[in-house]
């Protein structure tokens, strides 16, 4: 496990975060509320059932960044070591809404909105990774957040009407190659082996496929 | 001229007035609002056991846990140890406990994590008393929170006697929990003068305001309730929120710090009130087509240790009993069922629901008894125009749609055929099985208690031409905020970016009701509309004596207002008329019409008008697993004249959703302790998106204004879309009777979870009939 004062960094908004001394069973949704004040990012359920604090998570892979939806209430704070977060108040630029965010007002898609940041990231994810957008990938990426409000037709719609949207200036489908990207997460690299043996992985190899690796 | 161009922004699919700020991350909810550093937070320790005295308290070890400021229990409410009006909630346990659950003490800690990991912290030791915890228990012991009541009309006894046929039965039905996404919160913080404003995440702050103040020995001027908006109620933040706010507004005023209550979702699910589970049994008496001619009915509820809401809620699942249908001769009985479990409280339908349901499955199963299509059975049973019109509770029906509706739902979702299709479909199919079923819905609008159906409103309009609107409701995420702006907007003829809604705040309006019983706005639309017309007459007033033209010679519209020849902007004209010294700001008021009710007789006209629906729903279900699946649904709704389609539509599509989750999957499992085994997301299943039917037709009935003077003639919409998920249940008893016969298909109870399916196919496993069609609706 990571020391109580074992240093934390990862990228936020193109910064570097640093955290030192941090309980290590802190949670990434405990961090953006409480720590960073980052109350954009909900907690539904705390368990990792309801997709209210869903966060994409960036990871480098050789020269491109995989970027995967994460429940933050179950991510421990060190495990984003090296790592890049990418937050519902990460998307828009100024007052122009990202595409998933747009489709989402214009779709309907919130009601009491509690949801609906969890939503827009999970939105997020599916809209990096595909660029034809079909309604069983929405299904599939969006089965993992629960909405009372809805019913969820509006948001499916949102999701199927995203190709419809001009590129946004930030966090379009090039992202995952962009260079200053890729950069800046190379410059927080943790050493090789030390940080990664330092975090539970669940087969006990300290493998590199497990979120829960560092 | 019209004073106003009306309808600039009524009647439009306008957005949300939050969708920006939810799409973003910037809407504020209660657990959002940056609070200053020495803020307290607060847990609750709950009591273990579902009945029996506290032996022994120990909390030493509570008290010095790190971080931990100060215990409270029972003994530091400094006025009311109690938090409901009904007056059997106490705030903290003192003595005798009543459910698992039940709060016993809150321990104030400088952070979360160090309130809640102190509260586990407690020794205490329990004599346990015998605990009741089911419906059939209960009915056994006699143990009633609330007298019995019985709703009568005609000659039921002999008409029963007297009948061509008759038929008993039974259905039960699962409570359902909120699953509101955001858990119940309060923050509070301690005033100068030494009362509390408390930012609660409620439906009905005026009850809080009322439950604060006798709970610190203090008046309602001393207690400030805001909500901005929750992030969902569907009831639970009706009476539920008043135990948060109560003990964050104790701790606060005691410590002088403010404090944060907030429980996690476990801790939600175990401590708040849910929807009631009903268990209805039945005589009826019928003739050889399947019209009913007489109907004993005994609705049972699980009202959980306390009153709270269990008076209303019971009394509309009787008004509701009858649901599209006329009952002439007719006994329903409602037990108030006292268990030793959670107190359940209000959940959309508010009991109608469950009413509704106890007489579908008596047409239901009467239908299947005679082998004919159920949807014939219930037309024959709808209510008539001119006669067959009265209600069991003696309200002529006036705006009958019944089968208006029914007429153009049944050919626009083709059901004739579909329903022939699908007999050959099963003929066919040996695992798989199809199920069809409409269902129509009748639900009344308005408050039984009379008293609630009242409203205010205030409204400022500024010299730059903005208006702050303020009003009673709360915004949950209907849109009531939206709605209420646009009829504002509407009547200054202004667009509707210069109307703002502000936080619902008991400093501003006071005495309000719950937004609840999907009356929000119904009642503050016409609270705001009253306000924005009298600040409009005085313009009128103003302008026609200061540009000397006759007032209807002044209009509003697109932001301008035409006085005469000539034609200024709205801005210049209230700015002229703020340099005359003319008020700009109004308060509103609203009371319902019409509306009368007699408490000892239950007769009157508890309601102004009916909303109306129906819905056509297809599934199928794999005969070997339970599972199944909606195939295709097909909704007619009515809202009368909406003021705003796209929110109607998503109250529509929700509310059905909702239903169908109470019907289908949403599974409440106590364990012979009493102790609520399903209490997280990932043991109580709620809808999730692959639950959505992928062929979904949800449509607005068109032409039907509001026969009553509502506002902009629109209807309720909160509530009674969710009954149009019957269809859902019936077409899975259709698909059961398909498979194993009629009578597997009405021992299913709801919900129809796949085990439920499987227990109604292999109840009867004996009598299947593969291949049976029901007669065909004609
Ligand atoms: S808060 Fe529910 S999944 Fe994280
Ligand atoms: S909009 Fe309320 S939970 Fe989704």
């Amino acid at each position: 496990m990571a020391t109580p004062n074992h240093t934390v960094r990862f990228v936020l908004d193109e910064e570097i975060v640093t955290v030192r001394n941090i309980e290590p069973t802190t949670t990434l949704l405990q961090y953006l509320r409480q720590s960073l004040g980052r109350t954009g990012t909900k907690e539904g359920c705390a368990e990792g059932d309801c997709g209210a604090c869903t966060v994409v998570v960036g990871e480098l892979d050789g020269d491109r960044i995989d970027y995967q939806a994460v429940n933050a209430c179950i991510r421990f704070l060190p495990t984003l070591d090296g790592k890049e977060v990418v937050t519902v108040e990460s998307l828009a630029e100024g007052e122009a809404l990202h595409p998933v965010q747009q489709a989402m007002v214009d779709k309907h898609g919130s009601q009491c909105g509690f949801c609906t940041p969890g939503f827009v990231m999970s939105l997020l994810d599916v809209y990096l990774k595909h660029e034809q957008i079909t309604a069983a990938a929405i299904t599939e990426h969006l089965s993992g957040n629960l909405c009372r409000c809805t019913g969820y037709r509006p948001i499916i719609d949102a999701g199927r009407g995203l190709a419809a949207y001009p590129d946004p200036p930030r966090w379009h489908r090039a992202e995952p190659h962009n260079p200053a990207r890729i950069q800046r997460l190379r410059s927080i690299r943790p050493r090789r082996g030390g940080a990664k043996r330092r975090v539970l992985c669940p087969d006990l190899t300290g493998c590199a496929r497990h979120n829960l690796c560092g | 001229m019209p004073a106003t161009e009306r309808f600039t922004t009524t009647g439009k699919p306008i957005r949300h007035d939050s969708a920006h700020l939810h799409v973003t991350g910037k809407a504020h909810y209660t657990d959002d609002i940056p609070l200053p550093a020495n803020t307290l937070h607060i847990a609750f320790g709950t009591s273990r056991i579902a009945h029996g005295h506290i032996a022994a308290l120990d909390l030493s070890a509570v008290v010095s846990a790190p971080g931990v400021v100060r215990v409270f229990t029972a003994a530091d409410v400094p006025g009311d140890n109690n938090y409901s009006p009904a007056h059997d909630d106490p705030i903290f346990a003192d003595d005798l406990v009543q459910y698992i659950g039940q709060p016993i003490f809150a321990v104030a800690a400088t952070s979360y994590e160090a309130a809640r990991r102190a509260a586990q912290r407690a020794g205490i030791d329990y004599s346990p008393l015998p605990a009741i915890l089911d419906i059939r228990s209960a009915l056994v012991a006699e143990s009633y929170v609330l007298p019995s009541k019985t709703l009568r009309r005609g000659n039921p006894e002999q008409a029963l006697a007297q009948a061509e046929r008759r038929l008993q039965g039974s259905i039960e039905m699962g409570g359902q929990d909120h699953f509101y996404l955001e858990g119940q919160v309060a923050v509070a913080i301690p005033q100068d003068h030494g009362g509390v404003l408390v930012h609660s995440s409620t439906q009905h702050p005026s009850e809080i305001q009322h439950m604060v103040g006798r709970a610190l020995g203090k008046q309602a001027h001393d207690v400030v309730i805001q909500c901005r908006r929750m992030g969902g109620g569907f009831g639970g933040k009706e009476s539920q929120p008043a135990l948060f706010a109560c003990a964050a507004a104790i701790v606060a005023t005691a410590t002088g710090r403010p404090a944060k209550l907030r429980i996690d979702r476990d801790t939600d699910m175990i401590m708040t009130g849910k929807r009631h589970d009903f268990l209805a049994e039945y005589d009826v008496g019928f003739d050889a087509n399947g019209r009913i001619q007489a109907l004993d009915l005994m609705l049972a509820s699980r009202c959980g240790y306390s009153a709270d809401l269990s008076a209303p809620v019971n009394d509309r699942a009787m008004f509701h009993a009858d649901n599209a249908y006329y009952l002439e001769h007719v006994n329903i009985v409602s037990h108030r069922c006292k268990t030793h479990t959670v107190s359940n409280t209000a959940f959309r339908g508010f009991g109608g629901p469950q009413g509704m349901m106890a007489i579908e499955a008596v047409i239901d199963d009467i239908a299947r008894h005679l082998g004919k299509d159920p949807l014939t059975v219930r037309r024959l049973n709808y209510y008539g125009i001119d006669e067959r019109n009265v209600t069991p509770y003696g309200m002529p029906i006036e705006d009958n749609i019944l089968n208006l509706i029914t007429d153009q739902l049944v050919s626009s979702s083709d059901y004739l055929a579909r329903r022939q299709a699908i007999a050959k479909f099963n003929a066919q199919s040996p695992v798989v099985k199809r199920g069809i079923a409409l269902t129509p819905l009748k639900f009344g609008i308005s408050f039984t208690a009379t008293q609630f159906n009242q409203a205010g409103a205030l409204i400022h309009v500024y010299t730059d031409g903005t208006i702050l609107l303020n009003h009673g409701g709360t915004e949950m995420g209907q849109g009531l905020f939206t709605k209420v702006a646009q009829v504002v907007a509407s009547e200054f003829g202004l667009p509707l970016a210069k109307v703002r809604v502000s936080a619902t705040d008991t400093s501003k309006v006071p005495n309000t009701s719950a937004t609840a019983a999907s009356s929000g706005s119904d009642l503050n639309g016409k609270a705001a509309q009253a306000a924005a017309v009298a600040i409009r007459e005085r313009l009128i007033a103003f302008a026609s004596d200061y540009y000397n033209v006759p007032a209807d010679a002044v209009c509003f519209h697109d932001g301008n207002v035409t006085i005469g020849r000539q034609t200024i902007s709205f801005t210049e004209l209230v700015q002229q008329a703020y340099h005359a010294r003319i008020s700009l700001s109004s308060t509103g008021y609203y009371r319902t019409p019409k509306i009368h009710y007699d408490q000892t007789t239950l007769t009157g006209r508890p309601f102004l008008y009916f909303a109306y629906g129906a819905a056509v729903t297809e599934v199928a279900i794999d005969t070997l697993t339970g599972e199944h699946r909606m195939l295709r649904v097909d909704v007619l709704h009515d809202v009368g004249q909406s003021i705003n389609p796209a929110l109607d539509i998503g109250q529509i599509e929700g509310g059905f959703l909702q239903g169908a989750g109470w019907l289908t999957c949403e599974e409440l499992w106590w364990d012979s302790k009493g102790e609520l085994k399903t209490h997280a997301p990932s043991t109580y299943k709620i809808p999730a998106i692959g639950d959505w039917p992928s062929d979904a037709r949800i449509r607005l009935l068109q032409d039907s204004p509001n026969r009553e003077n509502t506002i902009f003639r629109s209807k309720a919409v909160g509530e009674p879309p969710f009954m149009l998920a019957y269809s859902v249940f019936y077409a899975l008893r259709d698909a059961v009777g398909a498979a194993a016969g009629p009578a597997a298909a009405t021992a299913l109870q709801a919900p129809a979870t796949p085990e439920a399916v499987l227990r109604a196919l292999m109840a009867c496993e004996t009598s299947a009939e593969p291949g049976e069609a029901a007669e065909v609706a004609v």
